[in-house]
């Protein structure tokens, strides 16, 4: 009699332990559950409240990085083709200083005179240059007066301006009342063609 | 003597089931009060969610993250821009004549 009455106490409190215990860890669950309820719509309300804020944040703070990037990046390659652009300076100064043997700069003088020449189209003409460049045309104008005749088709009077023009090389034509001038110099060559030159000269190098 | 030990048993399983009662009972009350609470919790945190302190506080992170963020690209332009800077003496060359030829073709 005392077993079966321990054994039926025994399972009495048994069943009340389990369903206390339930009882807990059902409460235990369903208050998670609120807290991380709770948890997530305050997250969606601070997001909501602070996403047009943050939004233009970044877009400041990227876009300033961004422009800056784009800033350091056109200063290295403005660089470099400033590099380019000097190192052609300095060859065109060469050639014509006669020290570059792949040119030849007093042949290439009279291509730009015949140029200007017919550029301008008047049988009278004016010609100016550097120093070394007056004296060469000095020593070879009827030469070059015949050079121009030949191509053009009709005669040229050349005359030679006292003064000497301040360049790299080449020559400055015009007519005797200055009307019409033609800067057919090599620095002058060069600036016409740089901003045409820039984008191929950078696709080139930086492709 | 057999009829005192039957109603013995049955107090003793009656006292035993009001243990049992007890023990529910308190579980509830103890449920209860945790949920209570959570609820106190639940409310504290959606309070939070509209302080100032804490929308600044969140600002500010964002705005480290963004500062991260951007000194990275920079970094990146910079990597580009040192590439670019130490473009070959021969791919240099290259555009001089280019542009010498173009120059000097007349």
């Amino acid at each position: 009699m005392s077993e079966a009455l321990s054994i039926l106490k025994s399972e009495i409190m048994k069943r009340s332990l389990e369903e206390a215990q339930g009882i807990t860890a059902q409460a235990e669950r369903e208050a998670e559950k609120i807290i991380s309820s709770a948890k997530r719509k305050a997250e969606e309300i601070l997001e909501q409240s602070i996403k047009p804020e943050i939004s233009v944040m970044r877009k400041r703070i990227l876009g300033s990085a961004r422009l800056e990037g784009r800033r350091i990046l056109l200063k290295a390659k403005e660089e470099v083709l400033s590099k380019v652009f000097k190192m052609v300076e300095e060859r065109l100064k060469k050639i014509a200083e006669g020290e570059d043997p792949e040119y030849r700069y007093e042949e290439l003088t009279v291509k730009l005179i015949q140029e200007a020449a017919s550029r301008i189209g008047e049988k009278e003409l004016i010609l100016t240059s550097n120093r070394r460049t007056l004296a060469f045309l000095k020593r070879n104008l009827r030469k070059v007066e015949k050079r121009l005749e030949e191509a053009l088709g009709y005669k040229v009077k050349l005359t030679l301006e006292n003064s000497p023009y301040e360049c790299l090389g080449g020559v400055v034509v015009y007519t005797p009342d200055r009307t019409r001038i033609f800067y057919n110099t090599l620095e002058g060559r060069l600036m016409g063609l740089k901003e045409a030159l820039r984008g191929i000269v950078a696709k080139t190098l930086f492709a | 003597m057999e009829g005192w030990c039957k109603s013995m048993s049955i107090e003793e399983l009656i006292e035993e089931e009001r243990k049992g009662v007890r023990l529910i009972e308190e579980a509830k009350a103890k449920a209860e009060r945790m949920l209570a609470e959570a609820r106190r919790k639940a409310e504290e945190i959606m309070a939070q969610a509209t302080k100032r302190e804490l929308i600044e506080s969140r600002i500010r992170g964002e705005e480290k993250k963004a500062l991260e963020e951007a000194e990275k690209i920079k970094q990146k332009y910079l990597q580009e821009a040192s590439r670019l800077q130490s473009t070959s003496e021969d791919s240099i060359q290259k555009a001089v004549e280019m542009v010498l030829k173009e120059v000097l073709k007349v």
